[in-house]
């Protein structure tokens, strides 16, 4: 836990929704180089100037914050993702690094729900892990298969299906 | 028929967006409203990110992804990649297809390789599809530069 370490330039998040169970508000104090990884956070810390290092967060629970800013600390020293012309580092990063894979292996609505506040944040390198594997969670299935894994429910008839798949046909080998 | 309650129903539009339609349950027997009553997981994103992550995904995928449910045939077929592609270069696709190189590449990488013109190494007209990085290239490059053997 952040507590635990030395917070040499802390910063406090304050979760407008509070994690469910008992939680220490001390817990959501985070090295300020952790939190500038978020560029909505990091903006906003410098839009307030030196003094004031609490922030509100609305929009994301508790819990998600802290698993969120646990993927912050560990990237906190990671150099500062290049501008939006990034087609090619883009590709480069197809793969997602082991501590990160193991870090969003988690059910489905906590994925979910870091993908949208990673979004929310605006922390790019999240963002795209997450989508990543969500891709990754698609990728090679029979639509059979995606339905069950997203519970998705059919809604076709069955000559729309099959009208359907025989317009697919092209792609499959 | 799924009895529903609600005598509005949001329904994805060809471009994706949600619209407000009046419920048709008494005119037409064939309509089923699109959204289901139990959550899908996936639409608890907003499409920008949906469409990201369609991105990752290579055009197999896509086309089965589209037979899942009408909202998903909505959103794949709206999403530019897939759209352009199908539009424009069906014929390209059908061929990758055949030689099972369509899984490879994204459908994202591949939009943009086939949008382009020019070789990506020395800028003059590319008319070839370099398959391990799909990539467009000039013969020049192919026989010569090491980068691309």
């Amino acid at each position: 836990m952040a507590t635990s370490k030395q917070i040499k330039d802390p910063v406090k998040l304050i979760p407008t929704i509070p994690p469910s169970g008992e939680f220490d508000i001390a817990n959501f104090t985070f090295e300020r180089k952790a939190v500038e990884r978020s560029i909505l956070l990091k903006n906003m810390l410098e839009d307030l100037g030196g003094t004031n290092t609490e922030i509100p967060i609305p929009n994301v629970k508790g819990d998600v914050l802290l698993k969120v800013m646990d993927w912050c600390d560990h990237h906190m020293n990671d150099p500062p993702t290049t501008g939006d012309e990034d087609n090619d580092s883009r590709r480069k990063t197809t793969d997602i690094e082991e501590w990160d894979q193991n870090f969003l292996q988690v059910d489905q609505e906590m994925l979910f729900e870091i993908i949208l506040a990673a979004n929310y944040l605006d922390i790019k390198a999240l963002l795209d892990i997450g989508c990543k594997t969500v891709a990754n969670m698609i990728k090679g299935k029979s639509p059979e298969e995606i339905r069950k894994t997203f519970n998705i429910q059919n809604d076709f008839t069955p000559e729309e299906e099959a009208q359907i798949r025989a317009e697919n046909e092209w792609a499959e080998e | 028929m799924n009895g529903y309650p609600t005598t509005t129903n949001l329904l994805w539009s060809s471009r994706g967006r949600p619209v407000i339609r009046k419920n048709r349950l008494g005119k037409s027997k064939n309509f089923k409203p699109l959204f289901s009553p139990l959550l899908d997981s996936l639409r608890l994103l907003p499409p920008e990110l949906l469409f990201q992550i369609f991105g990752d995904l290579d055009f197999r995928t896509l086309t089965r992804l589209r037979c899942t449910s009408r909202a998903y045939k909505a959103a794949v077929e709206s999403f530019p990649a897939y759209r352009h592609l199908m539009e424009n270069a069906p014929v390209t696709l059908e061929a990758l297809s055949i030689s099972d190189i369509l899984t490879h590449h994204s459908a994202e990488a591949l939009s943009r390789a086939l949008w382009s013109e020019q070789c990506v190494s020395c800028n003059n007209p590319g008319p070839f599809l370099f398959i391990p990085t799909a990539e467009r290239c000039c013969h020049a490059c192919i026989s010569q530069k090491d980068g691309f053997s």
